[in-house]
C-alpha cells in the first residue's frame, strides 16, 4: 500500500469518527444540550471531512459537506435558531453525508444532489450574514471543484489587496534577453516583523533565483538612541540577474506573498541597454524612479508615527494567554475524553494487536504443555519447578486478560449507529419510536463490535415493524403513543448481555405456531410451551411477515442473527408478553480468543464442546436408554425423553472395529446439549478428560465453513482438537432435527 | 528543518507528515492549539516553522498564534496557517494574529515545502 493509499485509508476512518461525532452531537442538540461547544464540535466534523474530501477530490462529498457546513454555521452565528425541525433536517443530512462517506470509501460517486430541506437551511444561514465564509458561500460548483483540486495552491496573502492567484493570468514578459535584470524595490512596514516574515529569508529565496546586487537605503534610520530594533526603518532595492533567463516576474512575487500587505514592493524589468545596476536616476523605469519610491516614503512618514510601537503590537488586546485559560474548561473536548494537554491514547493496528493476541494464545497453550510434561517427569506439585508454573500460569493469565482488554471497545458506536437505524424504520412504518439506551460504556471485543451491527440492526427493524403497534392503535390500547425501543448492554461475569426490548403487542404466538405447522416445522398436533414456540421464531426459513414488508421483510429471518450471534460464541433468548412486548436477549462472550470447553474423546479423538451448550451429564451406565427404532435411541433427561447421537458417528468419524456383544467403554458419558435453536439432545462420548479454557483458533479459509465444527484449538500435549458446533451437529443429524414420535413425547 | 504542524484532523496530519518526510523535513505533530501551546513551550530546540489550521476544538488557530506571538521567545517564529477557508475575513484574523502567511487547503505539496522554505529560510 503506498502512504497516499494509507492515508486515503486514514482519511475514511477518520470519516467514521467523525461521522459518529456529528450524530451524537446532533442526538444531544435534540435532547436539548443546545450549547455553543456541542455546535462548534458538530460544525467541525463536518469541517473536517470537507477538509479531507477536498484532498481526494471527492467532489459529491466536498459540495455536500459545504452546503451541511454552510447550514451549520447558521446554528453558529444565531442567523438560524435550533428548532426541532432544524435538528431533524441536520440528522438526515448526517445520514446522507454517511452514505456519500460510503459510497466514496467503495470508489463510487455517490448522488450529490442537496435536499432540499438542507439547502433552504443552507440559504437561511448564509442570508444572516455569515461573516466569515461569504466570498466561498457563493462559489460555485465547478469554481469550487476547482479551487479544490490538488494541482493547484490558492496562497493569498493580500487581505485588502486584489486577489491574484500565484499561477494567474498576469502577462508574462516576454523571456529576458541576455544581460536583462529585475529591479525590486522592497520596504517592509512596521507589522512585518510581528508576522514572523524575515527579510533576510526572503533575500535567501531570491538568491536561489540569481545572483543579487542589494542596496540598502538607511537615510531613515534614527539615531541610535531613538532606535526601536522592532520597527523596520530601511529599504532595499534588489538588482536580480537570473540565472535561468525564464524566470517571470510572478516568480519573484511568489517569494514576497506572505509579506505582500506588510512591505511596499514593486518589481521592474530592466533590459541590459538600460543603465548599469547601482546608477540610480534617469534612465530607471518610470514607476520606480518616479512613483513607488515616494508614495511609499509618504505611507512610510505617515504610517509609523501612528503605528503602535512594537510591545504593543507584540501583545494584542485580549490577553491570549488568559484567553487560552479561559477557553480550556468550557473548551475541553466535548466528549470529554482528552483532558489535559496531551493525548492519553495511541492509535495501534489492529494487526499488530492481533499477532499479540495470536501470541499470547501460544503462550498459554506453551504454559499448559510446559506444566504437563514437568507433571509427567515425576516433578511433585510441591516441587520448585511446578510453583514456579503456577505464578507462570497466573501471569499468563494476567496477560492474557490484558491483552484482550486492548481489544475491548465499548458498544457506545454501536448503539449510536442504531439511533439512525430507529430513525429509518420509524420513517418507513410511520410510526413513532424513541430508543432508549442504556450501558454504552459497557465494553467488549472490537470483533464483536462489528460484527453486531447487522444483527441489531435486524432485530431493531423487526421490533419496531412487527412489535410495536401503530400510533392510533397504541392510543386506542391505552399505550403511549410513541413506542420505545430500548437497548441494554451489562457485563455478567464473563459474558457480555445486549438487550433489545419493545414496549409493542409482543410475540403472537397463536400465529407463530399456526405459521410453524403450515410450514412443516413442527407436527400439527404438538404441544408446545410458550418458550418453545419462541424458539420457532429461529427456525431457518420461518418469517411471520404475511406481506414482504419494505422492512424487515427482506429474506432475511431471524434464523440468520442466530447465526450471526453463534458465530460470536454467542446466544439468543426471547422473552415476551402479550399486549406488553418482547426482549431479546443476546449473551456474548468477552472475548473470541477462549472458549470455556469440555475436552471429550470419542473414536480415539479428542474433540471440544463448549461448555455453554452443556446442561448436563451423565454416566452411561446410569443413563435409561430406549431404542425406538434400528437407528434411532432416546434417553431421559430429566422427566422427558431426548435424542441421543453419538459423537463419533454425528461426525463421521470411523470406529475401530470392537468384538460383538463386548461391554461398553465403562468411561463412556453422556453429554445432554441444547444448541440454542435446538431442543435438547443427548450426546455419546468414550469418556470426558477435561473441562479446561481452550485458546480458539480459526480452522484457516482453506477449509471453508465445516459442519459441526466451529473451530479448533491446541491442547497442552500439542494435540490438534476440534471445538464441536453442538447447533450444526444437530442439524446434521436427521435422527435429531426431525421430531420424536408423539408416543416417545411422554 | 524541524515544523511544528497543528490540526485536529488525522488524515491532514498524515499528509502534511508524508508531504515533509518525503523532502527530508522533520515534523511534530498536535491535535488542536492548546497541545500545539504546550508542546512549543517544551521543545528544545525551537521549531523553525510552525503550520497550523484555523478551526479546531478547545484552542483555535488564532488563538494559538496570539499566544504564541504573546510571548517574547517565539516572536519571531514563522507559522503559516492551513485551512479550507479562503475568505479574506479569517485571513485578515490571522495576519492580525500575527501569522505570517496563508496556505488554503488543499494544498498542493510542493507549494508548501516552498513556502516553508521561503519563510525559514533554511534549504
Amino acid at each position: 500500500m503506498s502512504s497516499m493509499d494509507e492515508i486515503r485509508a486514514t482519511f475514511f476512518e477518520e470519516c467514521t469518527e467523525l461521522l459518529e461525532q456529528l450524530e451524537g452531537g446532533l442526538l444531544r442538540l435534540e435532547a436539548g444540550e443546545q450549547d455553543a461547544d456541542t455546535v462548534d464540535a458538530v460544525f467541525r466534523a463536518v469541517h473536517s471531512i470537507k477538509g479531507g474530501a477536498g484532498a481526494f477530490h471527492l467532489t459529491d462529498l466536498i459540495s455536500f459537506s459545504h452546503e451541511f457546513e454552510t447550514a451549520l454555521d447558521g446554528l453558529r452565528t444565531g442567523a438560524v435558531a435550533l428548532e426541532a425541525s432544524v435538528v431533524a433536517t441536520l440528522l438526515r443530512a448526517s445520514d446522507r453525508l454517511g452514505d456519500l462517506v460510503a459510497k466514496a470509501a467503495d470508489g463510487e460517486v455517490g448522488d450529490p444532489s442537496i435536499p432540499k430541506d438542507l439547502a433552504d437551511l443552507a440559504a437561511r444561514a448564509a442570508s444572516g450574514g455569515s461573516d466569515e465564509d461569504d466570498d466561498f458561500g457563493l462559489l460555485d460548483l465547478p469554481a469550487m471543484e476547482e479551487a479544490f483540486t490538488v494541482t493547484r495552491i490558492d496562497i493569498d496573502l493580500d487581505p485588502g489587496g486584489p486577489n491574484a492567484p500565484p499561477s494567474g493570468a498576469a502577462p508574462t514578459p516576454s523571456p529576458m534577453k541576455p544581460g536583462g535584470y529585475w529591479e525590486i524595490c522592497f520596504e517592509p512596514l512596521p507589522d512585518l516583523f510581528a508576522s514572523g516574515n524575515e527579510p533576510l529569508y526572503l533575500f535567501r529565496a531570491l538568491h536561489v533565483m540569481g545572483r543579487l546586487t542589494p542596496r540598502l537605503i538607511e537615510t531613515d534610520l534614527p539615531t541610535l538612541e531613538e532606535l526601536d530594533p522592532s520597527q523596520p526603518r530601511v529599504r532595499w532595492i534588489i538588482d536580480l540577474v537570473p540565472s535561468a533567463p525564464d524566470l517571470t516576474e510572478t516568480e519573484i512575487e511568489s517569494v514576497f506573498e506572505f509579506a505582500q500587505d506588510l512591505c511596499v514592493f514593486s518589481i521592474a524589468h530592466c533590459e541590459p541597454e538600460d543603465p548599469e545596476p547601482g546608477a540610480q536616476g534617469t534612465a530607471l523605469p518610470a514607476n520606480v524612479a518616479a512613483g513607488k519610491p515616494d508614495p511609499a516614503e509618504a505611507q512610510l512618514s505617515s504610517v509609523a508615527p501612528d503605528a503602535p510601537s512594537a510591545p504593543a503590537a507584540l501583545a494584542p488586546e485580549p490577553k491570549p494567554e488568559a484567553a487560552a485559560a479561559g477557553k480550556q474548561p468550557d473548551g475541553a473536548a466535548p466528549d470529554g475524553k482528552a483532558k489535559g494537554g496531551l493525548s492519553t491514547t495511541i492509535r495501534v493496528d489492529l494487526d499488530r494487536i492481533d499477532r499479540l493476541v495470536n501470541l499470547v494464545g501460544e503462550l498459554v497453550i506453551c504454559q499448559a504443555m510446559l506444566t504437563q510434561s514437568v507433571l509427567k517427569d515425576g516433578l511433585g506439585t510441591n516441587s520448585d519447578s511446578a510453583s514456579g508454573l503456577d505464578d507462570l500460569q497466573q501471569l499468563t493469565r494476567d496477560i492474557q486478560d490484558s491483552v484482550m482488554a486492548i481489544r475491548a471497545q465499548p458498544v457506545r458506536s454501536l448503539f449510536q449507529r442504531m439511533t439512525r437505524i430507529v430513525r429509518e424504520a420509524a420513517q418507513m412504518t410511520g410510526k413513532d419510536i424513541r430508543l432508549e439506551t442504556e450501558g454504552e460504556a459497557t465494553e467488549i471485543d472490537k470483533t464483536v463490535v462489528e460484527r453486531l451491527s447487522d444483527p441489531l440492526t435486524h432485530m431493531i427493524r423487526n421490533s419496531i415493524d412487527h412489535g410495536i403497534e401503530a400510533p392510533d392503535r397504541r392510543v386506542e390500547l391505552g399505550k403511549d403513543r410513541v413506542g420505545v425501543v430500548r437497548l441494554s448492554a451489562r457485563q455478567q461475569s464473563d459474558r457480555v448481555v445486549i438487550e433489545i426490548t419493545d414496549d409493542g403487542r409482543g410475540i403472537d404466538r397463536e400465529r407463530v405456531l399456526a405459521r410453524a405447522i403450515e410450514r412443516g416445522l413442527v407436527p400439527a398436533d404438538r404441544q408446545l410451551d410458550p418458550a418453545e414456540i419462541d424458539r420457532l421464531l429461529f427456525l431457518p426459513g420461518f418469517s411471520t411477515a404475511d406481506g414482504i414488508s419494505s422492512l424487515s421483510g427482506r429474506g432475511v429471518g431471524m434464523d440468520v442473527v442466530q447465526r450471526a450471534i453463534r458465530d460470536l460464541n454467542g446466544t439468543i433468548t426471547t422473552q415476551s408478553e402479550p399486549g406488553k412486548g418482547s426482549t431479546f436477549s443476546i449473551s456474548l462472550p468477552l472475548t473470541l480468543a477462549i472458549l470455556d470447553g469440555m475436552i471429550v474423546r470419542s473414536a480415539q479423538q479428542r474433540m471440544v464442546i463448549p461448555l455453554a451448550a452443556i446442561i448436563e451429564t451423565q454416566t452411561l451406565d446410569s443413563a435409561r436408554i430406549e431404542s425406538i427404532s434400528p437407528t434411532r435411541s432416546v434417553v431421559m433427561l430429566q422427566d422427558r425423553f431426548v435424542p441421543l447421537l453419538d459423537l463419533a458417528e454425528g461426525m463421521g468419524f470411523a470406529r475401530p472395529a470392537r468384538a460383538e456383544g463386548a461391554p461398553p467403554d465403562e468411561d463412556s458419558a453422556l453429554l445432554f446439549v441444547q444448541p440454542d435453536d435446538f431442543d435438547a439432545y443427548a450426546l455419546r462420548v468414550d469418556a470426558i478428560e477435561a473441562q479446561r479454557q481452550v485458546v480458539i483458533k480459526g480452522l484457516g479459509e482453506s477449509f471453508g465453513r465445516v459442519p459441526c465444527v466451529s473451530a479448533a484449538t491446541i491442547l497442552g500435549d500439542g494435540q490438534v482438537a476440534l471445538i464441536i458446533d453442538p447447533g450444526g451437529l444437530a442439524l446434521a443429524a436427521e435422527s435429531i432435527r426431525s421430531p420424536l414420535p408423539a408416543e416417545v413425547q411422554a | 528543518m524541524h515544523v511544528l504542524a497543528i490540526d485536529d484532523s488525522r488524515t491532514i496530519r498524515d499528509m502534511v507528515r508524508l508531504t515533509l518526510e518525503r523532502e527530508g523535513i522533520r515534523s511534530t505533530m498536535a491535535v488542536d492549539g492548546m497541545e500545539g501551546l504546550e508542546i512549543l513551550k517544551a521543545m528544545d530546540p525551537q521549531p523553525d516553522a510552525i503550520l497550523t489550521d484555523v478551526n479546531m476544538p478547545r484552542l483555535d488557530g488564532f488563538g494559538f498564534i496570539e499566544a504564541v506571538r504573546a510571548l517574547d521567545v517565539f516572536a519571531g517564529i514563522p507559522i503559516l496557517v492551513l485551512t479550507t477557508e479562503g475568505a479574506k475575513e479569517l485571513k485578515q484574523r490571522a495576519r492580525n494574529a500575527g501569522a505570517t502567511g496563508w496556505i488554503v487547503k488543499p494544498f498542493d505539496p510542493a507549494r508548501l515545502v516552498v513556502a516553508l522554505r521561503t519563510v525559514t529560510g533554511l534549504r
